[in-house]
């Protein structure tokens, strides 16, 4: 009976039924857009590009990070340089970072990078009300990092003396931050609905600006890197390899050593019979 | 820079929520793995 009733079905409607739906399933299954390939260009820093490295990282989505070396002391960069002269970097007006999806799309300036991103994630509320409340907290953490660059005791602002500096960033942290802070604290709690969470109670792109303006940009300590450093498998594994090789570099010169050096008594005859030879040597001289 | 980054932290003392907001998301796994094990940059 059934077989009878798709028999009846004309073929054209049967193979755009079955289209439909194989792009129904495409544009709807979670993780469809993860097979995008996706590169993000920035110079090798943390700098505007590091919220995007978080939302790539908390939405646990592969992508091609890749860095501009800046060369020390110059902090010229040569790569970025070539892909400036190239046109590469030409949607974000020769700058970065620059965002590749699928290897032909270009999309430029960060924040736009971070919205796309928060978007494809799901990390920009459930409605058009939400995202432009996610939106808001996230520029408002912006707003911050902007006044905290106009204050200017950044050790690029040259026109500044070091006590100058040192006034503006006492001011800076002991007064404006902390107000600037409880500002957003309060718009903050407009939106929470729970301990953690800047929107309802779901992780958002507002969660990770304020994780990155609070403790995400920061510098690891000492500490930190020492143990990062010896934590590092690979590391361990060359410290092992150099180890190992020194033992063995010692026991081989040990070995050697001990070869060349003869015994006590062969060395007193050897020292003997050399005297002996060496004064009938003489005496025939 | 990481005094910068403790002043900061200092300067927020009195936002929980905020506070609250970093904490978690830091103790995200994926998040902490990745601050674990980013290259080090300067900037």
């Amino acid at each position: 009976m059934t077989m009878t009733n798709y028999r009846r079905l004309p073929k054209s409607a049967l193979a755009v039924f079955v289209l439909s739906f194989l792009a129904l399933l495409a544009t709807t299954t979670p993780g469809a857009n993860a097979l995008q390939s996706m590169e993000l260009k920035y110079f090798d820093a943390r700098g505007a590009a590091e919220v995007i490295r978080l939302l790539f990282a908390i939405a646990d989505v592969p992508y091609t990070d890749t860095r501009y070396t800046i060369t020390p002391g110059s902090m010229e960069a040569p790569e970025f340089k070539a892909a400036k002269e190239s046109g590469d970097l030409d949607m974000n007006l020769g700058r970065a970072p620059l965002l590749v999806v699928d290897g032909t799309t270009t999309i430029g300036q960060s924040k736009a990078i971070e919205r796309y991103l928060a978007a494809k994630f799901g990390m920009m509320g459930d409605s058009p009300e939400e995202a432009a409340q996610i939106d808001c907290i996230a520029e408002h953490c912006v707003d911050v990092k902007m006044a905290q660059q106009r204050k200017g005791f950044s050790m690029f602002a040259r026109d500044k003396t070091d006590d100058e500096k040192a006034k503006l960033k006492e001011e800076w942290f002991g007064t404006d931050l902390p107000t600037f802070l409880a500002k957003i604290e309060k718009a903050v709690a407009l939106t929470s609905q729970s301990k953690g969470y800047a929107m309802g109670s779901k992780t958002s792109y507002a969660d990770i600006s304020i994780f990155a303006l609070l403790r995400g940009m920061s510098h690891r300590c000492v500490s930190q890197l020492f143990r990062t450093f010896c934590c590092r498998r690979e590391m361990s594994f060359l410290i092992s390899i150099l180890i190992l090789i020194f033992v063995r570099s010692s026991w081989v010169y040990l070995l050697h050593f001990l070869q060349s050096y003869p015994s006590s008594n062969e060395h007193r005859l050897h020292h003997a019979s050399r005297t002996r030879t060496d004064l009938e040597g003489g005496r025939k001289m | 820079m990481q005094a910068e980054q403790e002043l900061t932290w200092k300067a927020a003392e009195k936002c929980d929520l905020l506070l609250s907001i970093a904490d978690r998301i830091a103790k995200e796994k994926k998040i902490a793995k990745w601050i674990e094990t980013r290259p080090v940059t300067n900037f």
